[in-house]
């Protein structure tokens, strides 16, 4: 194990360490406006990073589509002939994700090296170095928030290779969690001062969790599955849901996909079979050729999603929700669907 | 050939087609790659998914017994775009393959067992590949009893097979349909009615006997009932079940219920797994 390491760092320092990735001809990703939202987007310019913004707002959509994008090839064809294709897979720093996000990512690396390892994830995975924000600005949770009632942590450093906090209003705390994060520090520290510090983003945000309104633990709904599984109030929760999808689309950890092959427009015979972004809340998804659909009903596919997340996954993976509370699904839902809102409910622990 | 890539199917050249009905066909396929032909493996309840470039990949079990070595075969209906294709496919085309995937029926738990098959329509095919493999080692196993069903005479699948198995001294076969056509009139051996009901004529026992299930299922559901009134308890009656699929390999969430994934931890289960599943219809 690595000895625990952190330093100060200045506003000025982290521009110009941002400044030296650039340099160093990392791609970055972090959050930038894109039209109304904050999407993880290439940045050209370290004055593209906006460090209150990101600090303060969630991006609309996860960090996953780094890793696993919305589409994807897995071979290329050309009449009978295959191609095998390779990801591609730039030296990435993932600036400025979230605790949860880089949480989801652990949960996620789970489901792609179950037995068969996805080279297109993993590879993905192996070339980016994580750079996550902890939570710790007065604006960084919200009220859709609730990591805390999954077993999450608005500071916590799991799955981040470095993790930075604020400190005090002009400076930063920058804690290298991995070796992967040493290396880049290491690789980009020239010109920044970094000043030693013994403290942990985890001892001095205590505070931050003062913050949620949402403290309910979720987690007990695995342990009673089948009592809350017919659950009439689940029902009443999600007769509304429309089957559009954005919840899954929008969250870290949603990983189901299809596989479909595209020819290639103007073409005669080239294409290429990708992986898609697809949604258990989808009619179509679980419906047998032979014409019965295991999951009729919309409200029994949204319970899929809620289940799959807090019991289903941590009873084939491990003790851990698959859901880490970031809140974006109840941000993004056109009729306000809650899954907290909704288990706590099924739980009999009333409205948050 | 490609090693690290796991959508990365298999070549798998057709050698051999059949028409089972209107609107099922099998293929007989064998690997391009020599090398491959001699050394890949399955058990029987495994399956595999079957593509061709620019249509798409389509899940079905493989319905040879792996017995029968140097190819696999299998059957599908025309209902959807791949299957639709796979159709328009001559001898000699080239069919993608991946697999074998998913676990297998338990057939050395079978062994020194009275087994009793009930399929249903193309529910036979994956009990085909099992049957084959039990009747290819008929000396390990106590009494073997068939019992196939389809909609009418014209849905009937796998008929040289279904001739062979009947023809056998060391075989009890028994077939119906759900309802005789005018022109069967006189011409049908079988009998006429639904598996559970033509099940709960048959005085099969239950002891020391393993019952093996396929088919729609609406027909598994009231033939595990049946079983069940025989006698049978949920740990001896085996089923195997085609949920969508679209990875094969516990990935892509298809076919989840409950903390199971068909494709890894099935596509055979026992009636008392299914049961234990929320989202069961069993």
């Amino acid at each position: 194990m690595k000895s625990y390491n952190s330093s100060i760092v200045t506003k000025q320092g982290l521009k110009q360490l941002i400044e030296n990735i650039l340099a160093h001809k990392y791609r970055l990703l972090a959050p930038k406006k894109s039209g109304e939202q904050l999407s993880f987007e290439t940045i050209l310019r370290a004055e593209e990073v906006v460090l209150n913004q990101l600090l303060r707002t969630m991006t609309t959509l996860s960090p996953k589509e780094v890793f696993f994008p919305r589409t994807e090839p897995v071979l290329r064809y050309t009449g009978q002939e295959m191609h095998d294709v390779e990801p591609p897979t730039p030296e990435t720093v993932l600036f400025g994700i979230r605790p949860c996000d880089a949480r989801g990512l652990e949960l996620l690396d789970k489901v792609f090296t179950w037995d068969y390892n996805d080279k297109f994830y993993l590879k993905r995975r192996e070339a980016t170095t994580i750079v996550t924000f902890a939570c710790s600005d007065q604006a960084s949770v919200d009220e859709h928030c609730f990591c805390l009632g999954v077993g999450g942590d608005p500071t916590a450093s799991s799955g981040s290779d470095l993790l930075l906090s604020t400190n005090g209003d002009d400076a930063f705390l920058l804690e290298v969690i991995t070796e992967k994060g040493e290396r880049l520090l290491n690789s980009c520290k020239e010109g920044v001062e970094l000043q030693a510090s013994d403290k942990r983003a985890a001892d001095q945000l205590e505070a931050i969790k003062d913050r949620f309104v949402r403290k309910q633990d979720l987690t007990e709904v695995r342990h009673k599955m089948p009592e809350y599984f017919d659950s009439d109030q689940l029902v009443q929760e999600t007769y509304r849901c429309l089957g559009c999808g954005i919840c899954a689309m929008s969250c870290p950890t949603c990983h189901c996909f299809d596989i479909v092959d595209e020819p290639k427009a103007g073409t005669l015979g080239e294409g290429a079979r990708v992986k898609n972004w697809d949604a258990c809340s989808f009619a179509l998804f679980t419906k047998h050729a032979g014409g019965h659909n295991p999951r009729e009903l919309q409200c029994q596919r949204c319970r899929q999603r809620y289940f799959h997340k807090l019991a289903y996954y941590p009873q084939k993976f491990s003790e851990e929700s698959l859901c880490v509370g970031c809140g974006r699904c109840s941000r993004s839902c056109p009729v306000g669907l809650d899954i907290y809102q909704a288990v706590t409910h099924v739980l009999g622990k009333g409205r948050a | 050939m490609c090693t690290n890539n796991i959508y990365y199917p298999y070549q798998m050249k057709l050698t051999e087609i059949r028409d089972e009905t209107h609107d099922i066909r099998t293929f007989k396929l064998e690997h391009v790659d020599p090398k491959l032909k001699e050394s890949f493996t399955f058990l029987a309840g495994q399956f595999g998914l079957y593509s061709i470039l620019g249509e798409g990949e389509a899940t079905f079990c493989i319905a040879s017994a792996p017995t029968k070595q140097g190819y696999i075969e299998c059957s599908f209906k025309k209902v959807g775009k791949v299957t639709t294709a796979l159709r328009s496919l001559e001898v000699g085309d080239l069919v993608g393959f991946r697999g074998p995937y998913g676990n297998a029926f338990p057939i050395e738990q079978m062994l020194r067992k009275n087994i009793l098959f009930v399929g249903g329509g193309i529910g036979l095919a994956p009990l085909r590949s099992l049957i084959d493999n039990v009747l290819d080692r008929r000396a390990e196993f106590k009494a073997v009893t068939i019992l196939y069903g389809a909609r009418s005479t014209a849905d009937i699948i796998y008929r040289e097979q279904l001739a062979a198995w009947e023809a056998r001294s060391d075989v009890r076969f028994e077939k119906t349909v759900d309802q005789l056509r005018p022109q069967d009139e006189g011409k049908w051996s079988g009998h006429v009615g639904l598996i559970p009901h033509i099940l709960s004529k048959m005085s099969v026992s239950a002891e020391n006997s393993v019952a093996v299930v396929c088919g729609p299922p609406i027909m598994i559901k009231f033939t595990i009932a049946e079983l069940n009134r025989l006698g049978f308890n949920d740990s001896s009656i085996i089923t195997t079940l085609e949920n969508r699929m679209k990875c094969g390999f516990g990935k892509c969430g298809r076919c989840n219920i409950g903390g199971t994934y068909v494709c890894k931890d099935g596509p055979v289960f026992s009636a008392s797994d299914l049961k234990g599943l929320p989202d069961s219809d069993f």
